[in-house]
């Protein structure tokens, strides 16, 4: 006897089963095997191993890139003709020389890249190594009288008192 | 030769050939044909377990439809670097098709069948194809029924023989191929 009629446990489960609890292994069946297939095939790696990640370094700042360019080429070409007749007068051979052509190129390269600082409110500095005071804002009390100063805007200003008698920073 | 003999020798050929088909080596379709699941001892092997009214699936195009989703998840995801797996999607189902026919009709031969009832096993005809298990699995061509002590015992053609408790429901079954 093959099992045909002495059926094992799993075999003449299924063959006893009723259509509904087959339809529903069938259907377990299909969705555990999609969802391993598509595991498997979600977490594949794409190339070799896992690597760990760099050190994190500094930001070098961004170098200015140069506006002009030249690229050199060399073409050299060489032709040898070589033409023999059978007369017995004469034999021609002609032989021309290598011709070298030399090509220069500039490309456009775009313009550099630039960034514009931000914006930030400058308090006035004052230097007095050439007895100047740079960054004074005109109208400002100021001191001692008779100083030199130079506006953020390059105006030349100088500490002198007004009508009422306090040092301000006037323009010469 | 006589006229005799020749009456002689047809009547002994008629009678073997008629001895020949009564010994009945096997159930038989009612074509007078051998079920394909046909096994030694009379028993025939089926296929398919799944029939919507009295049609019967073909589990081969149940193999079809199991290979398509799979088809379909590996051209997902194999299609970017190996684009001829595309193939695949009308490949892998139709692959399955006929693996699941060769199966049943050369490596391990099996008949279509559908279920006709049921009948309790005191009320089973000679004649009758059986489902021996439930609803799916091997039948059985009924032979003759004896009961004795609450069992009713069925033999079948081919001379396997079963008991099962009087009162007890068979599903009959109709052997297709």
């Amino acid at each position: 006897m093959d099992g045909t009629l002495a059926a094992g446990p799993v075999r003449g489960w299924w063959w006893r089963s009723t259509q509904a609890q087959r339809l529903a292994v069938a259907g377990v069946g299909a969705v555990l095997g999609l969802a391993l297939l598509i595991g498997a095939f979600a977490w594949m790696p794409t190339s070799g191993p896992p690597q760990a990640a760099p050190p994190l370094t500094p930001v070098a700042p961004i170098p200015t890139i140069a506006a002009t360019s030249t690229t050199t080429t060399t073409v050299t070409s060489t032709t040898t003709v070589t033409t023999t007749t059978t007369s017995t007068v004469d034999t021609t051979t002609t032989t021309t020389t290598p011709a070298t052509t030399t090509v220069t190129t500039t490309p456009q390269l775009p313009p550099p890249i630039t960034f514009d600082p931000p914006i930030t409110t400058i308090e006035p500095t004052t230097t007095t190594d050439d007895d100047v005071q740079y960054g004074v804002r005109a109208g400002t009390p100021c001191a001692p009288e008779g100083a030199r100063g130079m506006t953020l805007l390059g105006v030349s200003v100088v500490c002198t008192a007004g009508s009422s008698g306090k040092l301000k920073w006037r323009r010469v | 030769m006589t006229n005799d003999d020749v009456d002689r020798f047809f009547t002994l050929f008629a009678k073997r050939q008629q001895e020949n088909e009564g010994a009945g080596d096997g159930p038989r379709l009612a074509d007078g044909t051998s079920p394909r699941g046909l096994q030694e001892t009379g028993l025939v092997r089926t296929t398919g377990w799944l029939q919507f009214g009295s049609r019967p699936v073909s589990s081969a195009f149940l193999a079809a439809l199991a290979g398509f989703p799979v088809a379909a998840a590996l051209v997902a995801a194999l299609v970017t670097t190996v684009p001829v797996v595309g193939i695949l999607i009308a490949l892998l189902p139709t692959l399955c098709y006929g693996g699941w026919r060769l199966l049943t009709t050369r490596l391990r031969p099996a008949s279509a069948a559908r279920d006709i009832g049921t009948a309790e096993v005191d009320d089973v005809a000679e004649g009758s194809w059986i489902r021996l298990h439930g609803t799916i699995g091997p039948v059985a061509q009924v032979a003759s029924a004896s009961a004795e002590s609450g069992l009713v015992e069925l033999t079948f053609v081919g001379g396997v023989s079963r008991s099962w408790p009087s009162g007890h429901r068979l599903h009959l079954a109709e052997v297709l191929d």
